[in-house]
C-alpha cells in the first residue's frame, strides 16, 4: 500500500509497519464454523475401507451381527464428525511476539491458546506452514501460551505465516482443520561467524568521558547493578556476602569504543561481512565496550546495552532487506 | 517427544485388546498360534520396558513364512474362513513385533477391528455378542488412546469411548433396525468344517438309536394359530426308497428329479391345497451341512430357495452352512397322492427270505386285504416286540434276524421290517426319516425338536388313499409319540451318552425352567436378531406400508438427523462462555477505561505487570497501582482477603480514573 505514495516513503513505510505489527500483536481469532473444514483422514478412508468390508462379509454370510458391528462403526464416524469439530469450535488464537534469531537457528513465535468456551479441547496440533507440529491440549487451563519455531534459512524479516490448527480427536478417523493468519514476523540476524581482527578503529572518547575514564583497564568501584549489565561485571562475592547486588565497574571500558564498520573487509561478500560485523558486535557487547555501527545508509553512534545492541542487529538483519 | 510415538497407555490397551479379541478364537485357529500370541504380547511388553529390543528384520520374515506355512499345514492347506481369520491373527501379532509408531499401531488397531468380528461367523450366541461389545470398545479405546494428546492418562481413554458408544448405540440400532438388506448377489461360501450331526441319506438299523446321544438341537418352529397335537408332529425330511437287503437310500438321481419350484402343486395335491387353509409355521433349522430340509405332511407354502419333490419332502438348493429361518405353510390331514414308482416296492433277490415267505402267509391270512394285513403286522409288534434304545447288532439278513430272533428294536427296526413286509407283497412302501415330536417351550411358544428326537417310520401306498403314514413304533411304545423322547428315555443311560455336559440332563424342576427361560430368550434372539433380515421386510410392510424402500431410506435419515442433532446439543451445550469471576469482571471494566485513555493491556501481561506500567504512567497514583497488584495477586493466588474488598478497590481506581 505505501507503495502508492513515493514521497515520504520511508518514514510512511515505518508508521505503517509499526501499525500493522501492533495490530498483529493484538491480533486473535476465534474459530467459528465458518473457518473450520471437516473430512475423513487418511486412516478414516481405511476405516471406511474396513467398514465396507465388514458389511459385505455380513452380506455374503447374512450374518446380521457381523453387520451390526459394520453399523456401530458406521455410528462411531457419525459421531466423530461432531466430536471432530467440537474439538475446534470455540478456541481462540492470539499472536502474541515473535522472538528474534540468527541465521540457521529457529525463530519463535509466541501463541496464546485459549478457550471462549467451558469445553475442553484435546489433541490439538498446531503447526506453522514449514515448521514441526505441537500438540497440545486444554483441559482444566483456560488458556496456554504456546511457542512454535521456524526455521530461519535467511537473513532478513521472517513471517510467521499462516497458522494451521487441526485435531483428529477424538479416533482420528476425521480431521478437522482451520488456517489463521496470526501474522507474526520475527527479524533474523546474520549468522555471527569469527574472522577478520578487531576493527582498528580505537578513537579517543570526548575529553569528558576521558577524564572519567582515567585508570584504564583498573577496577574502579561497585555501582548498582542494572538489568542488562554483563554477568561478568557483577560482584559475586558481594553478592554471597548478602550485599545485594553489584556491579564492578571498569571506568576504562568505558573510555574505548570502536566503530563496525560495513566497507571493512571489502574482499567478502555483503553476507560474510554482515555476519563477521554481527560476530564483532555481540563480542563487543559481551566484553561491556562501546560499539557503533556503520552501513551504508544507516550509521549507529557507539553505545552499548541491551537496546544498543538490539538495534544493531536490527539494523545488520535488515541492512539492504528489499534487494535480495 | 515425538508426538506420533505410542504412549505407554496406548500400548497397553493394545495389548489388551489383542488378548480380548483373540480369546473367542480358542478351538478355532490352531492353538500354537495363541502360544505364538501370548509370546509376541510378552515381548511386546519387555521391549516397552527395555529389556528385549525388536527383532531384527530377518527374524520376523523367517517368523512369518514359518507360521504361514504352519498355518496352511495346521488347516491341511483348506482355504477357509478359519484360515483367513488365522493368516489375520499372524498378521497383527507380528505386526506387533515392529510397532514402533502410531501408523503401525493403527494397522493393529484395524485388524483387531476386523478380526472381532469374523469371531461373530463361528458363533453367534448372546454371551458372545455381549462380549464382542466389550472387546469392540477396548480396541475403540486402544484407538482413542493413540490420539491422546500431550496429557497421557491410562483411563480416560476408556470414558469417553464408553460415552461414544453410548452415543453410538441408538444410532446403531436405527441403522440395524433400518437399513434395507439386501440379498448377497455373489455365492463366496467357505466352508465353515464343523460337522453337524444330524440325519444321513441312508438307514441301517439302529442308524436312528445313535442320535439319541446327542442333545443338538435340530431346529426350532413356531405356528400361527393352534399347536397340534404331539401325535401329528412327524417332521419329514427324507423318504429312502432304494433297498438293498440291509440299508434304506435316497432313490438314485432323487436329488434333481421330479422337484418342482415354488408353491404349486402335485397333480391330485393341487385340489387339496386349494380346500383348507394351510397351518403355517416358521422354522429356525441348524446348520446341517445338507440339503434336506423337514416339514409336516404336504408343504404348500415355502420359499423360493427351496424345492419340493415329488414326495412332499422339501430340500435346499445349497447345502446348510448357517442357521437359517424359512416360513412354511402346510396342508395336514391329507395323504400324499404322488404315484408310487418302480423302486417303491422293489426287493432284492432272495435278500430276508424267512421274511418274505412270513408274508406271503400273513397275506394270505388277511385275505389279500391291506388294511387286515397291517393291522395283523401291529398287532404282532404290539404282542412279541419291544422297543429298546439299546437294539441288539444285527449282522446277517438284519430284516430277519429282528422279526425272528431278537425281537428288540428301535423306531429304525419297526420301520424297516414293516417296510420289507409290505413290499413282500406287492404294496409299494418307503421308509421317511426325519423328526417326531419337540419340546414345548412355554414361555416364548415354540417348540424345540433335538436330535434326539429323530424318528423313522413309513408310508405305505393304499389306494385310493393314497400314501398312508404308518408308524410301527406308535404300535410298540405308543408312549414314544405321545410324550418327548426326553421323558421317555431320562432314565436310559445311553441317552444322551455325547452330552455330558447338557442342560438337557437337568433334572430339577427348578433347573428346568430356567433352562427353558434361557433357551425361550436364545430364540427370540434368533428370531429378532440373528434373523432380521428375513423378518425385515415383514416389518417394513407392517410400519411403513407401500413404497417401503424410499420411505424406509428417509426414515432412517431423519431419526439419524434427529440422534446426530441431539448430541451436537448435548456437546456445544458448553459453548456459553465462561462467567467471569466478579473481581475479573470488575478489572475488566478498569481496563476498558484505560483502553479509552491509549492505555490497553496486552494479552501477554500479567495484572501485576500491568500494575507496574500503570504506576509509570500514573506515578501520582503509583501507590494506589501497587496496592492494587498485590491485593490482586494475594487474593487470587493466595486466597488471602474477601472478593468484596478488592472489588471496592477496583472500583475505587476506576473511579479515580474518571
Amino acid at each position: 500500500m505505501s507503495r502508492s505514495i513515493p514521497l515520504f516513503d520511508r518514514p510512511l513505510r515505518q508508521l505503517l509497519r509499526r501499525a500493522d505489527t501492533r495490530r498483529s500483536r493484538a491480533r486473535s481469532a476465534v474459530l467459528t464454523q465458518n473457518r473450520i473444514y471437516i473430512l475423513p483422514s487418511r486412516q478414516g478412508w481405511v476405516f471406511i475401507l474396513l467398514l465396507t468390508i465388514l458389511a459385505l462379509i455380513g452380506i455374503n454370510y447374512q450374518n446380521n451381527l457381523i453387520q451390526a458391528v459394520a453399523f456401530l462403526l458406521t455410528a462411531l464416524l457419525l459421531l466423530s464428525m461432531l466430536h471432530t469439530y467440537a474439538n475446534l469450535a470455540g478456541l481462540k488464537v492470539t499472536a502474541l511476539q515473535a522472538q528474534d534469531c540468527f541465521v540457521g537457528e529457529k525463530a519463535a513465535f509466541e501463541l496464546q491458546l485459549g478457550r471462549t468456551t467451558r469445553r475442553d479441547y484435546e489433541h490439538v496440533e498446531l503447526r506453522l506452514a514449514g515448521g514441526e507440529p505441537l500438540v497440545t491440549d486444554l483441559i482444566d487451563s483456560e488458556q496456554q501460551c504456546l511457542r512454535l519455531y521456524l526455521p530461519a534459512p535467511r537473513r532478513g524479516r521472517l513471517a510467521s505465516g499462516p497458522l494451521l490448527i487441526e485435531t483428529l480427536y477424538p479416533l482420528g478417523l476425521l480431521r478437522a482443520w482451520s488456517w489463521v493468519d496470526i501474522g507474526l514476523e520475527a527479524l533474523v540476524y546474520p549468522q555471527p561467524k569469527a574472522g577478520g581482527c578487531l576493527p582498528q578503529a580505537y578513537e579517543p572518547a570526548d575529553e569528558g568521558i576521558g577524564q572519567l575514564a582515567d585508570g584504564g583497564d583498573e577496577f574502579g568501584g561497585f555501582e548498582r547493578y542494572q538489568p542488562g549489565m554483563p554477568l561478568q561485571r557483577l560482584a559475586w562475592k558481594a553478592y554471597a556476602r548478602g550485599l545485594g547486588i553489584h556491579a564492578k565497574s571498569y571506568p576504562a571500558a568505558r573510555a574505548r569504543h570502536c566503530w563496525l564498520d560495513g566497507a571493512q573487509w571489502p574482499e567478502l561478500s555483503v553476507e560474510a561481512r554482515l555476519s563477521r560485523l554481527c560476530h564483532w558486535a555481540l563480542l563487543l557487547e559481551r566484553q561491556g565496550e562501546l560499539y557503533g555501527l556503520r552501513l551504508p545508509g544507516v550509521e549507529l553512534a557507539p553505545a552499548h546495552g541491551d537496546r544498543h545492541r538490539r538495534k544493531v542487529l536490527r539494523a545488520l538483519a535488515l541492512y539492504r532487506e528489499g534487494t535480495t | 517427544m515425538n508426538p506420533y510415538q505410542l504412549s505407554r497407555p496406548a500400548l497397553n490397551w493394545l495389548l489388551a485388546s489383542i488378548a480380548l479379541v483373540l480369546l473367542p478364537l480358542i478351538g478355532r485357529v490352531p492353538g500354537w498360534l495363541l502360544a505364538l500370541a501370548a509370546v509376541c504380547i510378552a515381548w511386546r511388553l519387555l521391549i516397552h520396558q527395555g529389556r528385549l529390543s525388536y527383532p531384527h528384520w530377518s527374524v520376523r520374515v523367517l517368523l512369518l513364512l514359518g507360521c504361514s506355512a504352519g498355518i496352511l499345514v495346521s488347516f491341511r492347506g483348506q482355504i477357509g474362513v478359519e484360515t483367513a481369520v488365522a493368516l489375520l491373527v499372524l498378521g497383527f501379532l507380528l505386526k506387533l513385533l515392529e510397532m514402533y509408531q502410531r501408523r503401525d499401531a493403527l494397522l493393529v488397531v484395524y485388524l483387531a477391528y476386523l478380526v472381532a468380528a469374523l469371531a461373530l461367523l463361528f458363533n453367534q450366541s448372546i454371551p458372545l455378542a455381549i462380549y464382542q461389545l466389550v472387546v469392540l470398545a477396548v480396541i475403540s479405546t486402544a484407538l482413542r488412546s493413540v490420539y491422546q494428546g500431550s496429557r497421557v492418562d491410562g483411563w480416560r481413554p476408556l470414558w469417553q469411548v464408553l460415552r461414544l458408544f453410548g452415543q453410538a448405540l441408538p444410532i446403531t440400532l436405527v441403522l440395524f433396525l433400518l437399513v434395507p438388506r439386501v440379498e448377497p448377489f455373489w455365492q463366496l461360501s467357505w466352508q465353515q468344517g464343523n460337522a453337524t450331526t444330524g440325519l444321513a441319506e441312508q438307514v441301517a438299523p439302529g442308524d436312528v438309536a445313535r442320535l439319541t446321544r446327542s442333545a443338538d438341537r435340530a431346529f426350532q418352529a413356531r405356528f400361527d394359530g393352534t399347536v397340534p397335537a404331539q401325535t401329528q408332529l412327524y417332521w419329514r425330511a427324507m423318504t429312502l426308497s432304494q433297498f438293498d437287503g440291509r440299508r434304506w437310500r435316497l432313490a438314485d438321481g432323487y436329488r434333481d428329479q421330479g422337484t418342482q419350484q415354488g408353491p404349486s402343486a402335485v397333480g391330485a395335491a393341487a385340489a387339496i391345497e386349494r380346500e383348507r387353509a394351510p397351518l403355517n409355521y416358521e422354522l429356525i433349522l441348524e446348520p446341517t451341512g445338507q440339503r434336506y430340509m423337514p416339514s409336516l405332511a404336504l408343504p404348500v407354502t415355502f420359499a423360493g430357495t427351496l424345492k419340493r419333490r415329488q414326495d412332499g419332502t422339501l430340500q435346499l438348493q445349497n447345502e446348510l452352512l448357517q442357521r437359517r429361518q424359512f416360513a412354511l405353510g402346510s396342508q395336514l390331514g391329507r395323504n400324499l397322492q404322488d404315484l408310487p414308482r418302480p423302486q417303491d416296492s422293489a426287493l432284492p433277490q432272495g435278500s430276508n427270505p424267512r421274511s418274505q415267505a412270513y408274508a406271503r402267509q400273513l397275506w394270505q391270512r388277511s385275505e389279500r386285504n391291506p388294511q387286515t394285513y397291517l393291522q395283523a403286522i401291529l398287532q404282532l409288534y404290539h404282542d412279541r416286540f419291544s422297543y429298546t434304545l439299546r437294539p441288539p447288532p444285527l449282522p446277517g439278513e438284519s430284516v430277519d434276524q429282528f422279526l425272528f430272533d431278537t425281537r428288540q428294536g428301535f423306531c429304525g427296526h419297526f420301520a424297516s421290517a414293516t417296510a420289507v413286509l409290505l413290499r413282500a407283497v406287492g404294496i409299494p412302501a418307503r421308509l421317511v426319516s426325519g423328526y417326531q415330536g419337540g419340546e414345548w417351550n412355554p414361555y416364548e411358544g415354540y417348540l424345540t425338536v433335538r436330535q434326539y428326537d429323530a424318528h423313522a417310520w413309513l408310508e405305505a401306498w393304499l389306494p385310493p388313499a393314497g400314501w398312508v403314514m404308518v408308524d410301527p413304533t406308535a404300535a410298540v411304545a405308543p408312549e414314544r409319540v405321545e410324550r418327548s423322547a426326553e421323558q421317555l428315555f431320562a432314565r436310559d443311560e445311553q441317552f444322551l451318552a455325547d452330552s455330558p455336559f447338557s442342560p438337557m440332563r437337568w433334572r430339577g424342576e427348578w433347573l428346568n425352567r430356567l433352562r427353558m427361560r434361557w433357551e425361550a430368550v436364545n430364540y427370540s434372539w434368533q428370531r429378532w436378531v440373528l434373523n432380521y433380515h428375513q423378518r425385515q421386510s415383514g416389518l417394513f410392510r407392517d410400519w411403513l406400508g407401500a413404497n417401503q424402500l424410499s420411505r424406509a431410506v428417509l426414515l432412517t435419515t431423519f431419526l439419524l438427523g434427529v440422534l446426530l442433532a441431539l448430541v451436537a446439543c448435548w456437546l456445544l451445550r458448553r459453548n456459553r462462555p465462561v462467567p467471569l469471576h466478579p473481581c475479573d469482571r470488575a478489572f475488566v471494566r478498569l481496563q476498558a477505561q484505560l483502553a479509552k485513555r491509549g492505555l490497553p493491556r496486552r494479552p501477554d501481561e500479567s495484572v501485576s505487570a500491568f500494575c507496574q506500567r500503570l504506576q509509570q504512567h500514573y506515578p501520582e497514583q503509583s501507590e494506589q497501582w501497587r496496592r492494587l497488584a498485590e491485593q490482586y495477586t494475594r487474593y487470587r493466588y493466595a486466597g488471602e482477603g474477601s472478593t468484596e474488598q478488592l472489588c471496592v478497590l477496583i472500583e475505587r481506581c476506576r473511579r479515580r480514573l474518571a
